[in-house]
């Protein structure tokens, strides 16, 4: 008697002649302009996809990977993502070990609303593939984490367009006076431009840029956030050939 | 100017065919003449292939293509090497290093390849007095494992037999604490004597189909199984399938 048996089979003879590729890549030293204009040809790819752009409000980057672990330690107490809006609303000071004097409960919506723009949870509120890759690099390695993290909010999160419309701000504008004119240009810019619906404080938004290591701290000699080209490049570049 | 190769080393049978992909790109600032040549192994291919590249393209890059197959004669060899000059400036790569072996070493190494993305250190042996793989986790690092592989077509009582006759002779000289079986058959042709046997032994004996090998793989890859859960479901006895 032999067992039933659906799964597919793997075909050793035909992996063991069938062809395989060897990729030999050859390059010569690029100068740092060459860097800024290949960021910005992929930056242009990038954007013809983009559907909407991630909201970030009253949390930081580095919370984000607290909660991660909170979720994936609590998997299968909650049913469905209104329990566990309040189990986290419940824990919010233990997981980030800070007093807000806001609704709790409207700050935790808004965490949702970025996990499920990163599709980071799923419908049911577990964590999907991307969520578990950010939580493994966030309790192992703090760079990769931050690398991760720069490459979702790039890609999935649709920020390329945020550092292209600053971008052009920084040209068209001779003189920002300060941070929040700059922040308010900003939010006008992306309205006026159809990427946001109604003003977005881009507060917190452009933290985690400076966190991630995409934007330079706010220069108060030159009015800007310099935006670092050649990192935007590397995160591309490497989640493009892995 | 840089060259980079991947994959660094070839696994495959007599007749296997490599292609080699070689994408090149121009310099940014003035140049000549870039020449490309690759040196094969006689042993693998004799002609020499060269290209030369004097202008550039919309693109800024060029892509070549050429391949090799594999000779009759097994062994490790060097491809060859990859060499670029450019106005009279060369550099040199080695290309990946050629592993030739019969239907059952490759089987071997593709074993041994899944257990090491299982997590796992894996050493293929081969040879009739030692085993086919030696496999152990870092983290258990005294749970060492002797892994038996058959690309047979059945998977039988005789050849059950002989796998755990192998296991009593090396156990005591490898230090293994269990052997675990990996035939390439699936399920449906390992026969009820051997899945009776496995069912009743309580000796550290485990049989995994290398379909469910590759199955706890993807899950592991996918960060759907832990290390942990990865070992425990390895280190169990008996059949283990993956569901």
């Amino acid at each position: 008697m032999r067992y039933e048996d659906n799964t597919e089979h793997f075909d050793l003879e035909e992996m063991a002649k069938g062809e395989e590729r060897i990729n030999v890549l050859v390059r010569f030293p690029s100068g740092k302009i060459q860097v800024e204009e290949a960021a910005e040809q992929l930056v242009n790819i990038k954007k013809r996809n983009i559907v909407e752009i991630t909201y970030v409000r009253d949390m930081k980057a580095e919370e984000l990977g607290k909660l991660l672990a909170f979720i994936e330690e609590n998997q299968g107490k909650y049913a469905n993502k209104k329990q566990l809006i309040g189990m986290l609303t419940a824990n919010f000071s233990s997981i980030t070990c800070r007093k807000t004097k806001k609704a709790t409960e409207k700050i935790v919506k808004n965490f949702l609303i970025t996990l499920n723009a990163l599709e980071l949870l799923d419908a049911n509120g577990q964590l999907t593939i991307y969520g578990k890759k950010l939580l493994r690099y966030f309790k192992m390695d703090p760079q990769k984490y931050k690398d991760y993290l720069g490459w979702l909010v790039l890609s999935k999160g649709g920020w390329m367009v945020i550092l292209m419309e600053l971008d052009d701000l920084y040209k068209s504008h001779y003189f920002i006076e300060s941070k929040s004119e700059l922040l308010e240009l900003l939010s006008e810019k992306l309205q006026h431009d159809g990427y946001i619906k109604g003003r977005w404080n881009l507060i917190d938004l452009i933290n985690w840029l400076i966190y991630l290591d995409i934007l330079k701290q706010w220069d108060k000699i030159t009015k800007v956030h310099q935006i670092d080209w050649k990192r935007v490049y590397e995160l591309l570049r490497d989640k493009a050939l892995a | 100017m840089s060259i980079s190769i991947s994959p660094s080393e070839i696994y495959g049978v007599p007749g296997k065919r490599l292609i080699l992909n070689i994408q090149l790109e121009h310099p940014r600032e003035n140049w000549r003449e870039i020449k490309v040549s690759i040196n094969f192994n006689p042993i693998i291919r004799k002609d020499l292939y060269e290209h030369v590249i004097n202008e550039t393209n919309e693109v800024g890059f060029t892509m070549l293509k050429t391949e090799v197959v594999l000779p009759q004669i097994l062994g490790e060899y060097e491809l060859g090497r990859v060499v670029i000059n450019r106005d009279g400036l060369t550099i040199t790569h080695n290309l990946p290093k050629v592993h030739i072996l019969t239907i059952d070493g490759y089987f071997e190494e593709i074993v041994a390849k899944t257990l090491r993305a299982l997590g796992f250190n894996a050493k293929r042996w081969g040879g009739p007095n030692n085993p086919d793989i030696e496999a152990y986790h870092p983290d258990f690092p005294t749970q060492r494992f002797q892994v038996e592989v058959t690309t047979e077509k059945y998977y039988d009582l005789s050849r059950y037999r002989n796998d755990r006759g192998k296991f009593d002779d090396l156990k005591n000289k490898f230090n293994f604490k269990r052997l675990l079986i990996i035939p390439y058959a699936s399920l449906a042709y390992i026969s009820r004597d051997v899945m009776d046997r496995l069912q009743r032994t309580s000796d550290p004996i485990s049989l995994i189909c290398f379909n469910d090998l590759r199955k706890l793989s993807n899950k592991y890859r996918n960060f759907h199984v832990s290390k942990y859960e990865v070992f425990a479901i390895l280190n169990q006895t008996g059949f283990i399938e993956i569901k």
